[in-house]
């Protein structure tokens, strides 16, 4: 019965189909990435099912390529029926079992990576001192309490309660939160030059208002959302206009309590501060073009006392209680240092893959190699 | 490395599609579970928030320097002021502002501000003086009310992904005494041309 089901998925043909989409996949995702910036055309070549294209003058969006996530599948399928209902094992062919683990374990790995790892930043002025890293493209709507001398309790607000726009309440909150309006991405402009007065705004000041526009495609240029938020107790509503593009906190008083709301980048806390001692980028004499970028940074973990350097730098990332940090890129002349963290539980998974796979290829031409060499001197 | 070496014999089933399809919708209700929806608490150690910088994704473009003019005090950046300054024994208010983009072009702003002087507006770009300052083109203007004692001086620094103002306003007898300082301050915006992704190459 197994065999019956699987049998369909074991042809060869599957395979050289899967690997012939898989060519055409890779050539327009990378040419894609000038439009859609290297985010957008993993989104849309590569953590999908089918790729959407969109009929000229229509919002009707029709597949054209299966996506990452569909040929990754069913290449593992294929491989995994093959090697279960064809397969008969042999020493002879011991080699292309160690391969086809390691082919299996490459997609493995790559599926954990786009399910299980996390990428954000961490930007350090020099001199400066963090122990969170922010999200390149989640954001947040956070209250703080700051009643406490010690220590500041946090609520983080996902962005998908945001657009929904359903009431927010949570037991540690002496209020009800309602979102009136919310733009995903947005700028300020001068209140008159606003073309229409059916744009939706919030307005910042006596002269300026927010208005929504396109969302973004780049990482260098990301959402800047902004959002009116009202605060509701029984006695009073409080409205605030938050944006991530003025960066303007807000605070207000419940119950004696002062609390501050803002909306920002999703930002994940660790055990641990990482400060930047110095950034220096380094160029070809007479050129501009860039020859080294290195952040000297100094650990700081409270919890297990342990202190000490490192230096990031090309190719050369610090790895550290689970997170790897990459130096991104830089800033303010020099003086800020963007570096890129990225949480892969699944981070080893390749470079098993790739030493099963060039192992298996060892073994299968020894095993030629010698059958060869026994033959010749036979004859 | 390719599976299933003698399976050109293989008989085609017909529901292959079906079970592909099965198997994506399968795929889809997993994934689309997983995404985050949740309210989240957890407590850190008591923060300073540090005064808002520069608009957070704005900044990631270039950032000029300035000369603070003597006798004047530089503030800290809030809302959409990138900074503000004090100056002694003055009632005029000096502000830097930014915003994303060309905000409305050279006329419309500079229009802006003659309706603010209660000057009547002006029709074409050709009526307006370009200088350049450390090699980036910048206006410079000195506006007068006619009917009330007020004036103001501004420099626009316009540049494709972001329009700096600076801007002094006071009564008439402040603003021309702090013209030749508000100069300097303008006439020191610097640009870097040097966010670049170290990534690029």
């Amino acid at each position: 019965m197994v065999r019956k089901l699987l049998l369909p998925f074991t042809s060869l043909k599957l395979t050289i189909v899967c690997f012939a989409f898989a060519m055409l996949l890779v050539f327009f995702g990378t040419i894609e990435q000038v439009h859609l910036g290297i985010y957008g055309a993993q989104k849309k070549y590569f953590e999908s099912f089918f790729v959407m294209w969109g009929l000229p003058g229509s919002m009707r969006q029709i597949p054209v390529l299966p996506g990452g996530y569909l040929l990754g599948g069913v290449t593992l399928l294929n491989l995994l029926a093959a090697q279960a209902v064809r397969f008969k094992f042999s020493w002879k062919k011991s080699g292309i079992y160690f391969l086809h683990l390691g082919v299996i374990l490459l997609l493995l790995g790559q599926l954990f990576t786009s399910l299980f790892a996390k990428e954000a930043q961490m930007r350090l002025d020099e001199g400066q001192s963090k122990s969170y890293s922010e999200s390149f493209t989640e954001k947040e709507l956070v209250l703080t309490d700051t009643s406490d001398s010690k220590s500041d309790r946090v609520l983080s607000v996902p962005e998908g309660l945001l657009t929904s726009r359903t009431p927010i309440t949570h037991p540690s909150l002496p209020f009800r939160i309602e979102v009136t309006q919310y733009f995903r991405n947005s700028t300020a402009v001068a209140k008159d030059q606003v073309s229409s007065p059916n744009i939706p705004r919030m307005e910042v000041g006596p002269m300026a208002v927010l208005v929504p526009i396109a969302l973004a495609t780049t990482s260098e240029q990301p959402n800047a959302p902004s959002a009116e938020v009202k605060i509701i107790t029984p006695n009073q509503t409080q409205t605030f206009v938050l944006s991530e593009r003025l960066r303007s906190p807000k605070t207000f008083t419940v119950d004696g309590k002062v609390w501050r709301i803002d909306l920002r980048a999703r930002r994940f806390y660790k055990a641990f501060s990482i400060t930047l001692n110095d950034f220096t980028h380094k160029i070809y004499v007479g050129t501009e073009i860039p020859k080294d970028f290195s952040s000297s940074v100094s650990i700081n973990n409270p919890v297990t006392g342990e202190k000490r350097d490192a230096l990031i730098y090309m190719n050369h990332p610090l790895r550290y209680a689970g997170n790897t940090y990459y130096q991104l890129a830089f800033d303010n002349n020099d003086t800020t240092s963007i570096l890129q963290v990225v949480r892969n539980p699944s981070w080893l998974l390749p470079y098993i893959a790739c030493t099963l796979v060039g192992l298996g290829l060892l073994v299968q031409f020894s095993i030629h190699l010698v059958n060869f060499s026994r033959k010749r001197r036979t004859s | 490395m390719v599976p299933g070496g003698r399976s050109a014999q293989t008989p085609r089933p017909a529901n292959r599609p079906a079970a592909v399809k099965k198997l994506a919708l399968l795929l889809t209700v997993c994934l689309a579970g997983c995404e985050d929806r949740e309210i989240k608490t957890y407590t850190i150690a008591k923060e300073v928030e540090s005064a808002p910088q520069l608009p957070a994704p704005t900044s990631i473009g270039m950032k000029p320097h300035w000369k603070t003019p003597a006798g004047w005090k530089e503030l800290p950046p809030s809302g959409m002021r990138a900074a503000s300054f004090t100056v002694e024994n003055s009632k005029v208010d000096v502000s830097i502002v930014i915003f994303p983009g060309t905000a409305g072009g050279l006329l419309s702003n500079l229009n802006r501000w003659r309706t603010q002087m209660g000057l009547p507006v002006i029709s074409s770009e050709s009526e307006i003086v370009t200088t350049s300052v450390n090699g980036q083109p910048v206006q410079i203007v000195e506006l007068t009310s006619t009917t009330e004692d007020k004036a103001m001086l501004g420099a626009i620094y316009l540049r494709d992904d972001q329009s700096w103002f600076l801007k002094l306003t006071g009564d008439k007898a402040s603003v021309v005494e702090q013209k030749a300082s508000f100069e300097t301050l303008a006439n020191s915006f610097e640009f870097p041309s040097n966010h670049k992704s170290t990534n690029d190459g």
